[in-house]
């Protein structure tokens, strides 16, 4: 226990040291921009931050990501409110009521609801994720690499998951990016994959432009090929009480602990992402209300719903992404190129050695979302206006961004036309219904898989059977199996259903 | 970099102007280019595929166990997409799309981003609008790649926002310099000045890098 006290001491103590306190203020407000102009978001946001952080204090690094992470689900909630459109996909649900309550002049209501069930839902998120560590570190050290290898092949199956509305479709994308991600030079057979005849991959294909290329420039693409401006439709902060709202969530501390709860929970289940988890919290709360048809019509309970589980769900991605480098969101993929790209392996090292380092994750995580409410709150409005400029102003400072960040990591000009060459991939694999999470969970995960792969061989003497023989193997067999197995039967039971009640 | 809103009847104009076999590509059924995508994909694995038979047995053991299956699913959504049997027979397997392709649609530019109306003529005008925009994107993060590539990023940059906020989004000479300057100034300050990086100065490298 004492480990853990020391490393809670020093991830506080750093966090409101300086410069990092200004770092958490810095990213809240990346965050927040991000969050609030729909179509960017968290991952891209972090995408073009990563190359910023070169040559920058890892703990630093991680202060100044973390607490972007944090500024964003608030972001997205501002514009759901204001004109209609989330500003990233989980913030949907708030759409329902905190829209309506904005057109019925109490914007300021709505975004006070907002701003404190999302401080007070990441804070319980958080919360959970600390009491959860001292179990995780017990469980990873019996961890070897059959269990790594078994570890990452259920991690690639939250591909399935991931592939919502076109099973193939996903698993192919997953496929598809663990060949890439077994291209380069491997130490493990002395031979160069995949090279194509030249030298530029013999690294392999490097992370973060990679990441730059299937978010930043696709989205670019995406948002310069339909044109107008971000959001069409607006609606000025009007009446009520930004204090009315915050009230309203703490006089309504069951519904906000099942969102929060709700949130968490999902969060920890790799690929479910944050849209699930906000959607079911938003369907409790109907289902559960005296009032069932208030909702839609401007009922501040739904975006309690909405947002308490938004935010609460990043504490629960963090703890399969920190524990085993299983990312629980696209965000949190693109968080653990970050970890890799400072050095921090999740698992033993990060439960070990650089606790701290979670500590400060943690600690930067909960300091910027009671920031980004604050800030939030204040200048709602005038980050709503920067929803009503036209793409074509934002997307090309964006890309000479994405660009120059790109080419910064390795001083490579193929960096720069690999970030291009991948921005097309990423567009068309939005478009055709691809899952670029898959691609990404597969890049990341891929080499950890033929990494494990081969030592467990190497262990057993190339007996095959060290797969299939220890018991936490065995469960995390299982586990895969009911992984695969579970959309077809989410999907018979669906059929079930409709056959019944037809 | 996007179709300007002044003008909607710009996108005919330019597309008038062009050869027939380039405008009936504006009109392709989104499916089709789906397929062409699909096919991409497959014809990428199987080019992977038999590059592994040059490596040792084990450097291709893990590609093969993953690259196979992959090449075997993306055959069954390319005859999915292109056998209207095939695609029954899906649909018999399962009208919930536990193997299905073609329980969502392909968003495309237009269903993705454009609410669609019950006007057939409208959406087809709106997704040609998509196309085209896309097209000019394209073109735009092309010449951009291909400036850097000659001019180096300290150049390319200025050049590049300049043409694009000018010429594309029609801001005042004002507004064009002031964002481009705010924005070369971010790029190079942090990464330049602050990060100490120098970054790439083209081919025709005209020593502006050092000079900063």
């Amino acid at each position: 226990m004492a480990p853990i006290l020391d490393a809670i001491q020093m991830g506080l103590a750093f966090v409101f040291s300086w410069p990092a306190i200004a770092f958490v203020l810095g990213g809240t407000v990346v965050g927040l921009i991000f969050g609030a102009l729909p179509g960017l978001g968290g991952s891209i946001a972090l995408a073009l931050l990563i190359p910023v952080t070169f040559g920058m204090d890892s703990r630093l690094a991680m202060v100044l990501l973390s607490a972007t992470i944090g500024g964003v689900a608030f972001g997205g909630s501002i514009s759901a409110i204001l004109i209609n459109t989330p500003g990233t996909g989980p913030n949907a649900a708030t759409i329902f009521d905190g829209y309506p309550m904005a057109e019925q002049g109490r914007a300021s209501e709505a975004l006070g609801v907002s701003a404190t069930a999302s401080a007070l839902g990441a804070l319980f998120g958080l919360f959970i994720l600390t009491l959860t560590i001292p179990f995780a570190r017990e469980i990873i050290l019996a961890f070897t690499p059959p269990e790594f290898f078994w570890l990452a092949v259920l991690g690639l199956t939250v591909i399935a998951l991931t592939a919502q509305g076109s099973f193939l479709k996903g698993i192919a994308a997953g496929g598809f990016g663990l060949m890439l991600s077994f291209t380069g030079f491997s130490g493990l057979f002395s031979v160069y994959r995949f090279g194509f005849g030249t030298n530029y991959l013999f690294d392999g294909i490097p992370l973060i432009p990679a990441l730059i290329g299937l978010f930043a420039v696709a989205e670019i693409i995406k948002l310069t090929a339909r044109g107008g401006t971000i959001a069409t439709s607006s609606i000025e902060s009007g009446e009520g009480s930004v204090w009315t709202g915050a009230k309203y969530v703490l006089s309504h501390p069951r519904l906000f602990f099942q969102s929060s709860a709700t949130g968490t929970l999902i969060g920890m289940v790799p690929g479910s992402g944050g849209s699930v988890a906000t959607f079911i919290s938003y369907m409790q709360a109907v289902q559960l209300s005296n009032d069932p048809e208030s909702f839609g019509k401007g009922n501040p309970a739904g975006v309690i719903a909405s947002e308490a589980a938004n935010d609460a769900k990043d504490g629960g991605a963090l703890l399969p992404t920190v524990v085993f480098g299983i990312p629980g969101s696209a965000v949190m993929a693109v968080l653990l190129g970050g970890f890799i790209f400072h050095g921090i392996s999740p698992g033993r090292d990060l439960l070990g050695p650089n606790l701290h380092v979670l500590y400060i994750i943690i600690f930067a995580l909960a300091v910027s979302n009671v920031m980004t409410s604050a800030i939030g709150v204040t200048f709602a409005g005038s980050l709503a206006k920067l929803t009503r400029v036209p793409v074509t102003v934002i997307t090309p400072a964006v890309l000479v961004i994405a660009l120059v960040g790109a080419f910064t990591l390795r001083l490579t000009f193929g960096d720069v036309v690999l970030a291009v060459v991948l921005g097309f991939v990423g567009y068309f694999m939005s478009v055709y219904n691809y899952s670029r999470v898959a691609v990404v969970i597969a890049l990341v995960l891929g080499p950890v898989m033929e990494r494990a792969f081969s030592q467990s061989l190497q262990i057993a003497d190339g007996d095959y059977l060290i797969f299939v023989t220890r018991p936490i193997s065995v469960v995390l067999i299982l586990l895969t199996v009911l992984s695969i197995l579970l959309p077809a039967i989410r999907s018979l039971r669906q059929e079930a259903n409709v056959g019944g009640s037809a | 970099m996007s179709v300007p809103d002044k003008d909607p009847n710009r996108v005919d104009r330019v597309l008038n102007q062009l050869p027939e076999p380039i405008v009936r590509l504006f009109h392709v059924d989104v499916l089709q280019y789906d397929r062409l995508f699909t096919l991409v994909l497959t014809i990428y694995i199987g080019i992977l595929l038999v590059m592994t038979l040059e490596y040792r047995p084990e450097a291709r053991q893990v590609p093969w166990v993953i690259g196979i299956p992959t090449f075997l699913m993306l055959l069954t959504v390319l005859a999915i997409q292109s056998s209207s049997r095939v695609r029954e027979l899906a649909d018999q397997l399962s009208n919930t799309n536990v193997f299905g392709v073609g329980g969502r649609a392909p968003t495309e530019e237009v269903a993705d981003q454009i609410e669609l109306s019950g006007d057939l003529a409208e959406n087809e005008a709106r997704r040609i609008e998509a196309r085209f925009g896309l097209v000019t994107s394209t073109v735009a993060i092309l010449g951009l790649l291909g400036l850097i590539y000659v001019f180096g990023f300290y150049v390319s940059i200025v050049v590049f926002l300049v043409i694009i906020y000018r010429y594309r989004a029609g801001l005042s000479w004002l507004a064009t310099i002031a964002i481009t300057a705010a924005v070369w100034l971010f790029a190079i300050g942090i990464f330049h000045v602050v990060l100490k990086v120098r970054l790439y100065a083209g081919l025709l490298d005209i020593g502006l890098g050092s000079l900063l």
